[in-house]
């Protein structure tokens, strides 16, 4: 029997039996999945390794997929009734396990604690939160049976919440920015905030040198950190070998990291993306290879130490002894928080420098040549496009922000060594610009609060820092592609501003 | 159109215009591109032992059909029922397992493989549906003598050994209609089939289709060659800016005033 | 010392050696590039995930009392091949196959997500730390010495080059003759049109990542049983030369694969050999970018073909 709601979505007759085999399928492969890596770990032991069984585990995320499979299936069938009493009761269930402690006192927990799943609680409230996202999607299709939009229609729509983000982001970014600029001063920010904070806006600053070269030139490059490093290195052995000073070394260290990202690219831009990828990706992991074994000239594994401080533009120290300190200077209190605040402001300057840029070179013509050349190399050469000069702009430009990113890193840390400029660094800033949406400011800013100053916060997620950016990553190119706040405005409008709405309407 | 269309849909095994049980229904296909139209509430239908051909005039939405048919672009509305069996929900290698088979306009080889290869390739494709066939499966002389004699059948048995690049474009048209016969088709959807070939070739071919035809399946065929559209084809369909605008036996349908403004009375003004 | 014969049998032996598994591992990136164009950057980590299956069937294997060596092989073998390639599968079903027909960097952020999220999946699942094992297969043969140098070839090298022999062989063999391989040949070519000639797409491009993870698989546990030890980030380093080794063969090439995982192992063990360690990734590195720059279609490839 099949049945037509008003909304014109067929409503067809439940097939149990093909349902529970869709189910029993994924719970089969969650099984064949989990059996060796969840079921067994291996221990360390004295003399080699040993086993521990986690068979719970593994019965837990088979009956899990199995369950959750089924309420998949439903929802695609538009019958949410049993996932809308199923899904509240799992999400209190779990709520109760995580909340035993504070809810019921320490004898409860300890009571359940044989009947909790999973070992570390964070895995539980992920699992609590596909439950609440199943839930979601289960109020929504009862309300208007149409979960099932077409591709076309969730485009679209997308595209409006991106527009309308950007839209915000006119006075939301200066909001931010106001905000940023006066934290320092909250009663809040102490050392570690402020740690936290510098940290953060030093990877939007290399988010926004990235997004030149990936969002704006849409070339991918695997081997951003490359720059990163050669930034921090230049203005290490030169601050440390020739004794000068920041404001000299800075211009100098983003020089060298331009010039290395010219040498580099100038080879491979020709190549097509995904081999201009993995060469990138080749460069950084030589350029962190040489750095490890130059032993000689980079320190090698013991990395360089001792470098300089920043003054405060050359005119004083930030030391509680010197002849010029900062805090003699202004008649301050001495504070070894003073130098973190001008770190911040520093890097803070920094990143809307690079800002500022983005926002300019967006309206001039070589940001038109990117954007053509991204859609249609061929024709941009017939145009009169030099597709090598062209991408190569956007990389040593790319490369510069992020050889000044490093500069500061290194006169931050005072110590550099090549652990920090591991694939995994540029994959962070690459996640970064994905999650942001491909060219997309303040989806970068969004995105670098979210990647690198929640798992600070919440010292506990750190473990899950990578597993949850890869699974964003992914989940991202499923969802859209474009990226999450991927919006394409007209770089030139016919009708300047207001045309657009009559045009739409 | 559309009282005709709700007859055909309340009652699918009638007999239809220019004769014949209908193997094949398509029903109320639409398909957009964006803003724009292709084809529009088409509806049609073919007979098993009879030839349908739909005309046209270029950008009616003929090949967009097809493709719609075979599931390489996804129908926004509509069905298609083929011997009772919906094709909506399947893949288009399913629905080409069901009994469909479609051979281009634009002739599109394996250009790596031997002619001889390429129909081997589709006389036993039905073996990759499942993992263990698609592993174990290695005895292929019986694919292979039924695609020696289709060659044969359609002309071009010379040029089995040869690489299709090296062939002319006469021997590549017949090899595209050789890949879909060895797919042993109930519907056998041909693009164009005539188009690039010279007269006697074209002639011969029409007749060859005709025959295979007469042996029982059903041919749904888009061509601009309206002579041998006339001489061989039971049934017309007539398709114009993505509507069908007529439908039933030639003689008829040619004869009809608005089949002869849309598409022969425009394209004899552009050839004018 | 570096100028004797000996000494240079002695890395033919490791480079011969080392490039089996390169080779296993590259076929697995050649088929994927071959039939739906698009670099599988997880492949790496499902080699990783395969020596990490061996060396929990292994463990398990030694507490159930099995001694008889050749039947533990065996069944580390199968259980290793089977469980990798049902992550292969799921691999292309979860991540891959809704991309279709996005463009190659849509798919190329999506494979290196993947990765990402297997490698600390893995890590977080069996921890950080090195996972060493002691050695399964001991002793060997003197092929030659050389006053007080010996060169030997050990049953492990032995075991890998011959296991990859064969495992090569069967699988240009079910290429060449099974209706998998045709079906994989006409995907390559057009997908489109395969389709439309009854070839199911969809299952040929699973069973491709199925095959490629087995022969990863097989590639993972034979570099467990040589190095006796790993852990969860051997499949970057391996799977990034691996890819190398297939851009050098000619991507898209099977003999190419194994001809470009052969000359990685043998460059990189005779540039350990007479240059320096440190620099030997250095070395592979280059060959990549050199290659890339100047015969994109490596040795044995095809002129390039746009797909996805």
């Amino acid at each position: 029997m099949t049945a037509t709601t008003a909304s014109g979505i067929t409503v067809r007759p439940l097939d149990v039996g093909a349902m529970v085999k869709e189910a029993g399928i994924t719970a089969l492969v969650i099984f064949a999945l989990s059996a060796a890596l969840v079921g067994f770990e291996t221990t360390d032991i004295p003399g080699g390794i040993g086993i521990n069984t986690r068979f719970d585990d593994v019965a837990v995320v088979v009956i899990l997929g199995f369950v959750g499979r089924i309420a998949l299936v439903l929802l695609r069938q538009h019958r949410p009734g049993p996932v809308l009493i199923g899904a509240p009761l799992m999400a209190v269930a779990m709520l109760l396990m995580l909340l035993a402690e504070p809810l019921f006192g320490p004898e409860t927990a300890v009571a359940i604690a044989p009947f909790v799943p999973f070992q570390d609680p964070v895995v539980l409230w992920g699992l609590l939160i596909v439950t609440v996202i199943i839930l979601v999607r289960a109020v929504l299709s009862r309300r208007h049976l149409d979960s099932e939009e077409t591709a076309e229609a969730r485009e679209v729509r997308m595209d409006s919440i991106a527009a309308q983000v950007q839209r915000a982001a006119r006075f939301l970014g200066p909001l931010l920015l106001v905000l940023a600029v006066i934290f320092p001063f909250m009663p809040m920010a102490n050392r570690q905030m402020l740690d936290i904070g510098i940290l953060v806006i030093t990877y939007i600053m290399l988010g926004w040198g990235l997004n030149i070269v990936v969002g704006l030139a849409g070339l991918l490059d695997l081997g951003y950190v490359a720059f990163y490093a050669v930034g921090a290195y230049s203005f290490a052995l030169l601050a440390t070998y020739f004794d000068y000073s920041f404001w000299i070394c800075l211009p100098f260290a983003g020089l060298m990291a331009a010039l290395a990202g010219v040498i580099l690219g100038f080879p491979v831009l020709r190549l097509r993306g995904d081999y201009l990828a993995i060469v990138t990706l080749g460069f950084g992991e030589m350029i962190r290879v040489i750095l490890l074994n130059w032993y000689e000239f980079t320190g090698g594994p013991d990395g360089l130490s001792g470098i300089p401080r920043p003054s405060f533009f050359g005119i004083a120290e930030f030391s509680r002894r010197s002849e010029n300190s900062f805090h003699g200077m202004f008649g301050l209190e001495y504070s070894s928080l003073q130098r973190i605040i001008f770190l911040y402001y520093l890097i803070l300057a920094m990143a809307m420098v690079v800002n500022l840029f983005t926002m300019r070179i967006r309206k001039l013509p070589i940001s038109r040549a990117w954007e053509a050349l991204r859609e249609d190399e061929t024709a941009c050469r017939s145009l009169g496009i030099n597709p090598r000069n062209t991408k190569l702009t956007a990389f040593g430009i790319g490369a510069m922000f992020a050889g000044f990113a490093g500069s500061f890193f290194a006169t931050r840390q005072g110590f550099i060594s090549p652990e920090s400029f591991t694939f995994i660094e540029s994959a962070v800033i690459l996640a970064i610009v994905v999650l942001g949406g491909f060219g997309s400011q303040i989806g970068v800013v969004v995105a670098a609060a979210l990647l690198i100053g929640l798992p600070e916060f919440f010292r506990e997620l750190q473990q899950y820092r990578m597993l949850a950016f890869g699974m964003a990553m992914v989940l991202i190119m499923l969802w859209r592609p474009a990226g999450l706040l991927a919006h394409r405005e007209p770089t030139i409008r016919l009708f300047g501003r207001g045309g657009r709405a009559e045009a739409e309407s | 159109m559309s009282a005709q269309a709700a007859a055909t849909g309340d009652m699918p095994q009638s007999p239809i215009p220019g004769g014949g049980v209908p193997i094949i229904t398509v029903d109320h296909l639409t398909m957009r591109f964006g803003g724009l139209v292709a084809i529009d509430d088409v509806s049609f239908q073919a007979a098993t032992g009879r030839i349908t051909a739909i005309i046209g005039p270029n950008g009616a939405g003929k090949t967009t059909a097809f493709k719609a048919v075979t599931g390489q672009i996804k129908n926004h509305a509509g069905s298609v029922v083929l011997q009772g069996q919906s094709l909506d929900r399947l893949s288009t290698a399913a629905r080409v397992r069901a009994g469909l088979a479609l051979s281009h306009q634009i002739v599109r080889p394996f250009r790596d493989m031997t002619v001889l290869a390429n129909v081997t390739l589709a006389g036993g494709s039905a073996k990759t549906a499942g993992p263990w066939s698609a592993l174990f499966h290695r005895d292929r002389r019986p694919e292979e003598a039924k695609a020696v004699g289709i060659l044969a059948r359609l002309g071009i048995a010379d040029a089995a050994q040869a690489l299709p690049g090296s062939l002319p474009l006469g021997y590549l048209k017949r090899l595209e209609m050789a890949r879909a016969l060895a797919l042993e088709p109930t519907v056998l959807l041909l693009d164009e089939p005539l188009a690039g070939l010279n007269h006697l070739e074209a002639a011969a071919l029409a007749d060859t289709i005709a025959a295979i035809n007469r042996e029982g399946t059903a041919i749904v065929l888009i061509e601009h060659n309206l002579g041998e559209v006339l001489r061989v084809c039971q049934r017309l369909v007539v398709l114009d800016a993505g509507r069908v605008i007529a439908e039933g036996a030639p003689d008829r349908v040619m004869a009809e005033a608005a089949v002869q403004q849309a598409y022969l009375g425009r394209r004899e003004a552009s050839h004018a | 010392m570096q100028d004797t014969f000996a000494y240079f049998l002695d890395q033919l032996i490791n480079g011969l050696t080392l490039g089996s598994i390169y080779g296993l591992i590259a076929i697995g990136y050649t088929m994927v590039y071959g039939i739906i164009g698009m670099i599988n950057f997880a492949h790496g980590e499902i080699f990783m995930i395969g020596s990490f299956v061996a060396i929990i069937t292994f463990l398990l294997l030694g507490i159930a009392g099995v001694t008889w060596i050749p039947l533990a092989l065996l069944i580390v073998l199968i259980t290793s091949m089977v469980l990798t390639s049902i992550y292969g599968w799921a691999l292309e079903r979860v991540a891959y196959r809704p991309l279709r027909g996005s463009p190659r960097l849509a798919a190329l952020i999506t494979a290196i997500g993947m990765s990402i999220f297997l490698q600390n999946y893995v890590q977080l699942l069996q921890g950080a730390r090195n996972k060493p094992m002691q050695p399964v297969i001991s002793g060997g043969i003197t092929v030659l010495q050389d006053q007080d140098y010996v060169v030997s070839l050990s049953y492990m090298q032995m075991m890998i080059i011959v296991v990859t022999l064969v495992l090569m062989t069967g699988f240009t063999l079910m290429i060449a003759r099974t209706s998998l391989g045709r079906a994989q040949r006409a995907c390559e070519q057009d997908r489109n049109m395969a389709a439309l000639i009854g070839v199911n797409v969809d299952r040929t491009i699973s069973l491709t990542f199925v095959v490629g993870a087995a022969l990863a698989s097989v590639a993972g546990m034979m570099f467990l049983m040589y190095y006796g030890v790993i852990d969860f980030f051997i499949g970057f380093l391996a799977g990034i030369k691996a890819f190398t080794a297939a851009v050098l063969g000619g991507i898209g090439s099977l003999p190419g694969a194994m001809l470009g995982g052969l000359l990685i192992g043998l460059i990189e063990a005779f540039w350990s050999g007479y240059f320096t360690v440190e620099y030997k990734d250095v070395a592979a590195f280059s060959i990549l970018v050199l290659v890339l720059v100047f015969r994109p279609t490596g040795l044995l490839g095809k002129p390039d073909i746009e797909k996805v």
